[in-house]
């Protein structure tokens, strides 16, 4: 038999990994969790064969992990076949929709054994309120959130085709042919000229922490430390206990800021990054230097968006500028930093943080960023002709654990039109009276920027 | 020069090779978003070993703008 082909760990699973190391009491802070439900009866026996068909054709589901015997941890592709999925039937079991969905996110928060099993468990679901379809929880060092998109969607696809004759899906890529990509990477000339550009500007010289709850964090730290100027704060908690809230913003005033966006051919994600910048500003004593973290998918090619695995990096982006600067300039100068970052995005950021620790002298989980923010333009009806007109719901579930403070994500809502700001926090950091608060708070800011963007930032700040 | 362009782009954009012409607007028309304009425009510098700066790049809309921007830094 030959042997098996073994790979390092890249980046972003290590940095996944690193994560669930520091929060070794809840190994399900990896955890994703994903339902995509129907309105009606599913034909589950051609779910599962269409299932089973994605897994042959997606070599990212194969990825399995394991540790030498130096103790390191590799990956390798299984050729195991898929796990069957598990059938919950709340409707026949009497559950009301209320005690589903505690079930739903109890399973979402069932931590996977590391090494040497399937990274991902598929539900068929019968919910009491009459939805049926799947539930889908799978480690982050296998997926992310667009690996999942594809995944789902490829099922999907090959499910309409067997049971509407609609078009067979498309081929999707090897994972092994992007990773080999990745790794190649380490070592090069381009991870030089990446080093580089984080140097000159993260590193360039120290930063300073701000919070989305003004600067009680920052001045707490600098009376523990005894230091008046420290510049970054602890942003870890004992308790990674999170739960997550969503606020929509309705069809017509959505469709205002993305108008303004193309009208001044700004990406949406820069209007929304300025709109963090000026919110934080104005609550943390009108700083001019403000951090937040900032994913980045890393899925430009095809080969990289169909292949698979997980991609993410997470990069503070700083936007260090004057608050008397015009308002439009500011977004533009937020666009091209935006796309500068994009092109050192293959930079390791645990690579990074270690240097900024060590430039900067701190303290384990001490930052300057207490917020991430991710702009998801794209769901899976979206991404899906087939979906488009098919009455179904699909939602991301709280695995009950989060390694930060606060993450935001703003996607479009399908069933809606508008966009939705969907947060997941630390249930010891804020509370959703909060998050909502800084909702209203960012969306004022945004619609008075719309209105004129001539203006300085000073001046926005002071008519919100 | 439009043929080695579109051979990039197709590393990108899932839209059929002969549909893409000049007049292709990258994020209407060829479905792209900001991080693979940016990664494409990477590939683009080492194709034409040429340097883009990332705040011209806001101005390239069409397939037709980059032709005209590699032959402006060429010259």
């Amino acid at each position: 038999m030959s042997e098996k082909i073994t790979y390092p760990l890249t980046p972003a699973q290590r940095m996944h990994f690193y994560t669930q190391m520091q929060c070794s009491n809840n190994p399900e802070v990896l955890n994703i969790a994903t339902s995509v439900l129907l309105n009606g009866d599913m034909d589950f026996e051609t779910l599962r064969n269409s299932f089973f068909m994605t897994y042959d054709r997606y070599e990212a589901a194969h990825i399995r992990f394991s540790k030498d015997k130096s103790g390191d941890i590799f990956q390798y592709i299984s050729n195991e076949p898929m796990n069957e999925p598990e059938f919950l039937d709340f409707k026949l079991w009497g559950k009301t929709q209320e005690d589903a969905e505690a079930e739903l996110k109890r399973l979402a928060a069932v931590p996977f054994e590391r090494f040497d099993t399937q990274m991902f468990r598929v539900y068929f679901l019968k919910m009491p309120n009459g939805y049926t379809g799947v539930f889908f929880v799978v480690d982050h060092m296998v997926c992310d959130s667009s690996s999942i998109i594809v995944f789902l969607g490829d099922v999907i696809e090959i499910y309409c085709n067997k049971l509407y004759d609609t078009p067979f899906p498309k081929e999707l890529r090897s994972y092994t042919q992007a990773l080999k990509k990745d790794l190649k990477y380490t070592g090069s000339k381009a991870e030089e000229l990446d080093r580089i550009f984080w140097e000159e500007t993260v590193l360039k010289d120290e930063p300073l922490f701000t919070d989305i709850l003004g600067p009680a964090r920052l001045d707490q730290t600098r009376k523990e430390t005894g230091n008046p100027y420290k510049r970054s704060a602890k942003v870890t908690s004992p308790s990674v206990q999170a739960d997550i809230c969503t606020f929509s913003l309705e069809e017509e005033p959505s469709n205002r800021l993305i108008d303004y966006c193309k009208q001044k051919n700004v990406p949406m994600v820069c209007l929304l990054l300025s709109g963090l910048r000026t919110y934080l500003s104005k609550f943390n004593r009108y700083a001019e230097d403000i951090s937040v973290k900032t994913t980045v998918s890393r899925r430009g090619t095809i080969l990289e968006r169909k292949s698979g695995g997980t991609r993410i990096h997470f990069f503070p982006f700083r936007m260090q500028f004057s608050n008397s600067m015009k308002y439009i300039d500011s977004i533009r100068k937020i666009q091209e930093m935006q796309n500068k970052i994009f092109r050192h995005a293959n930079y390791d950021p645990i690579k990074l943080n270690v240097e900024i620790a060590k430039r900067f002298g701190n303290q384990p989980g001490e930052s300057y960023d207490s917020v991430s923010l991710t702009y998801q333009p794209m769901s899976m009806r979206e991404s899906n002709d087939m979906l488009k007109d098919i009455d179904y719901e699909a939602r991301w579930i709280s695995n009950g654990v989060a390694a930060q403070p606060y993450y935001l994500t703003v996607m479009h809502n399908p069933e809606t039109h508008g966009l939705d700001f969907f947060w997941e926090y630390q249930k010891g950091a804020a509370t959703p009276d909060q998050l909502e608060y800084i909702y209203y708070y960012l969306c004022k800011i945004l619609f008075e920027v719309i209105e004129d963007d001539e203006r300085t930032i000073n001046e926005i700040i002071e008519t919100v | 020069m439009f043929d080695e362009i579109k051979k990039i782009l197709c590393e990108y954009s899932e839209t059929d090779p002969e549909e893409i012409t000049e007049n292709s607007r990258f994020i209407d028309d060829l479905g792209m978003n900001s991080y693979n304009i940016m990664c494409a425009v990477g590939d683009l510098e080492d194709t034409f070993d040429i340097e883009v700066n990332e705040s011209d790049v806001a101005n390239m809309r069409t397939v037709g703008d980059v032709v005209e921007y590699i032959k402006s830094k060429q010259n």
